[in-house]
């Protein structure tokens, strides 16, 4: 039988999500407040049941209690519907708000369900419409009523009731089966979760100073002892371990973010759908795509493996939870993720490249910077920091990798811009996309008579650095020529 | 010639080298000054609190060394105001607005009337005083997309906005 949901009443959020929303932010005030909560807990005073009652009352019970209470008022004054085509949604108890949002304004719609919503049966549901706020507009829904939402809104339709019966059935173009996802996981950038988890357990440690009395920078010199201490053998047993297990980890992290991963296509734009146990979901319009790029790190540019980006209006100012990459693990979905825009420029296009005095210019960078490390240095009689002035050779070498590599292609409807460092990086954008353009000269590129060109798409931008200012001239008047004369 | 194009030749494209550049009003090198001495003064009061209440500020070779800093600092600072405001200009052709700022770094920024969300005029207390105000055309590409020209006479950025919104309308905005 034919179900029918009518968004032309204002519907309140349901009752199932509004308990999960209430355990959410009771879990996200504990993640928040735990160091507190383990000080208040170890505190001598509180164990032996003198003094302090108050503080435990107010962590345990009166802000818990405040918080919870501010956000079912805030839950439960919340209605939306449709009127005219827009998306009206009225909400606030303290402060009351009404957000309209017109459909042609509504450049995305993303759904999403953790665990605990998949179990429960709802859905976040958030839109994306360009303008200066970066406030997310977000409503908690049925799973179906998400997903009927989603598909009223992105699909235009005249009229505000939708059936099962009016969605439109969708082509399947990626899906990972197990080899994939393996070798996604197993091609992670490893360093850069090792990276990320020690700063992670740094800023921890700064937070439970005042139990254990040693601040992150004191573990660092203990640590340093300790290496110095034991045998070469026990330091590289420990640094192999901790790289096994960033491995390990960057590997789940993947498994978990790309499981299930699925994108389909219909007469309307990309549906991406992603995540093992945290589904995220994203309609992507084919007229609201900016521009595309698409990225290996330093291993899978080996295998190859690239991770597609759509990049739609307001991209620029969303943050990069909501932005799902598509990774292409066969060269054969190049053709088909981009048959939507522009096909890939072919390697005979014409070709724009870097100046070499880019290079000259890292160069007197990198001094300034060297020259800043030593002064501080010597300032503050910190003798490890002259060891930071190998930087200026690494930097050098970046930045020749970097200007080796840099090309623009250039085609009648296109340009290509490859900015590989280590890892592959490129980036497709229609000329017809461009918002504005901006020149730039610095005093050293106007004595060679260089410049670098910015181009700006409504998802955001792209540059050409160090390239000479009669090529800079043509591309700022060709960008405009084909933007103005677009419909 | 770097790119080939079957429908039309490089040459035929109008070039935004050759527009004939407006000069901003001279009342925006007043505001600029202005705005400038409030800043500093600011800063001294901060600087001289500083001096005044905290016990480690009283070696006269460090308060010497930091006051000649910021007097070096401040000078640079309205030099480089008074040339950047010298190099402003814009220019309004039939399909986009040009705008070019800076000192040390140039900027030429080029937005076209068809990629314009909205535009706006604002005028603060200073701008009131001297007669000038500013115009923002606002894009979907953000912030640094935008194009912002200051100096400019009320009644002309006024007008400037008027005719921009009404060509909007007339031919359609979009990205």
């Amino acid at each position: 039988m034919e179900q029918v949901f009518d968004f032309s009443i204002p519907h309140r959020q349901p009752v199932k999500a509004i308990i999960q929303a209430l355990i959410k932010s009771f879990g996200s005030m504990i993640k928040q407040l735990w160091p507190i909560i383990i000080v208040i807990l170890l505190n001598k005073k509180v164990q032996s049941g003198e003094g302090s009652r108050e503080k435990v009352f107010l962590f345990f019970f009166f802000i818990p209690l405040l918080v919870l209470s501010y956000n079912l008022f805030e839950f439960f004054y919340l209605k939306y519907m449709i009127r005219n085509g827009e998306l009206v949604i009225k909400k606030g108890f303290f402060v009351k708000r009404e957000v309209v949002l017109p459909f042609e304004r509504i450049q995305a719609v993303h759904l999403d369900q953790d665990w605990l919503q998949r179990l429960m049966g709802v859905a976040k549901i958030t839109f994306d419409s360009p303008g200066t706020t970066k406030t997310e507009e977000q409503i908690f829904l049925e799973y179906k009523v998400a997903i009927r939402l989603r598909d009223l809104l992105v699909g235009e339709r005249t009229h505000h009731a939708v059936s099962e019966q009016q969605i439109e059935k969708s082509v399947p173009v990626i899906s990972l089966d197990g080899s994939d996802l393996f070798k996604l996981g197993i091609s992670a950038n490893f360093l850069r979760v090792l990276l990320i988890m020690a700063a992670f357990a740094f800023a921890r440690l700064d937070d439970l100073q005042t139990i254990t009395g040693k601040s992150s920078l004191d573990w660092v010199s203990w640590l340093g002892d300790e290496a110095a201490a034991n045998s070469a053998v026990f330091i590289s047993a420990i640094a192999i371990a901790l790289l096994l297990f960033s491995m390990l980890t960057s590997f789940i992290l993947v498994v978990l973010k790309y499981g299930n991963f699925q994108l389909t296509q219909s007469s309307k734009g990309f549906h991406i759908r992603s995540g093992l146990i945290n589904t995220r979901e994203k309609l992507v319009p084919y007229n609201k795509i900016q521009f595309i790029s698409w990225n290996a790190n330093w291993i899978r540019r080996f295998i190859p493996f690239y991770l597609f980006h759509f990049h739609i209006i307001g991209d620029y100012e969303i943050s990069n939870k909501w932005k799902i990459a598509v990774p292409a693990t066969r060269l054969s979905f190049f053709p088909v993720l981009l048959q939507s825009y522009h096909p890939q420029l072919p390697t005979m296009a014409a070709k724009l490249y870097m100046h070499p005095a880019f290079l000259f210019r890292q160069f007197f960078i990198s001094l300034i910077v060297i020259s800043a490390i030593g002064v501080a240095a010597w300032v503050f009689d910190f003798q490890p920091g002259w060891k930071l002035l190998f930087i200026s050779p690494v930097w050098m070498f970046f930045a020749y990798i970097y200007l080796k590599n840099f090309s623009v292609s250039i085609a009648a409807n296109a340009l290509q811009i490859n900015h590989t460092l280590f890892s592959k990086s490129f980036s497709l954008v229609r000329w017809d996309k461009v918002v504005a353009v901006v020149v730039k000269q610095s005093i050293f590129q106007r004595r060679r008579n260089l410049a670098t060109v910015t181009l700006f798409t409504g998802g955001g931008s792209v540059s050409l650095p160090y390239i000479s200012m009669k090529e800079a001239g043509e591309i700022r008047d060709y960008a405009l020529y084909k933007s103005e004369t677009a419909f | 010639m770097i790119f080939e194009n079957s429908d039309i030749s490089l040459s035929e494209i109008p070039s935004a080298d050759s527009v004939e550049w407006q000069r901003v009003e001279p009342g925006l090198k007043r505001v600029k000054q202005l705005n400038w001495l409030l800043l500093w003064l600011i800063v001294i009061a901060v600087w001289i609190a500083l001096v005044l209440f905290i016990d480690e500020l009283e070696d006269v070779t460090t308060v010497t060394l930091v006051s000649i800093g910021l007097a070096l600092l401040s000078g640079f600072h309205f030099y480089a105001q008074m040339k950047s405001v010298a190099f402003m200009a814009y220019a309004v052709r039939e399909h986009d607005l040009l705008y070019r700022s800076g000192w040390l770094v140039r900027t030429v920024r080029v937005c076209p009337f068809n990629r314009v969300q909205h535009c706006s005029v604002s005028i603060g207390i200073f701008d009131r005083k001297f007669g000038v105000s500013s115009l923002r055309m606002f894009t979907a590409g953000g912030n640094d997309a935008d194009v912002k020209v200051q100096g400019l006479q009320l009644k002309v950025a006024n007008d400037l906005r008027n005719w921009i919104v009404s060509k909007i309308h007339k031919d359609g905005a979009g990205v």
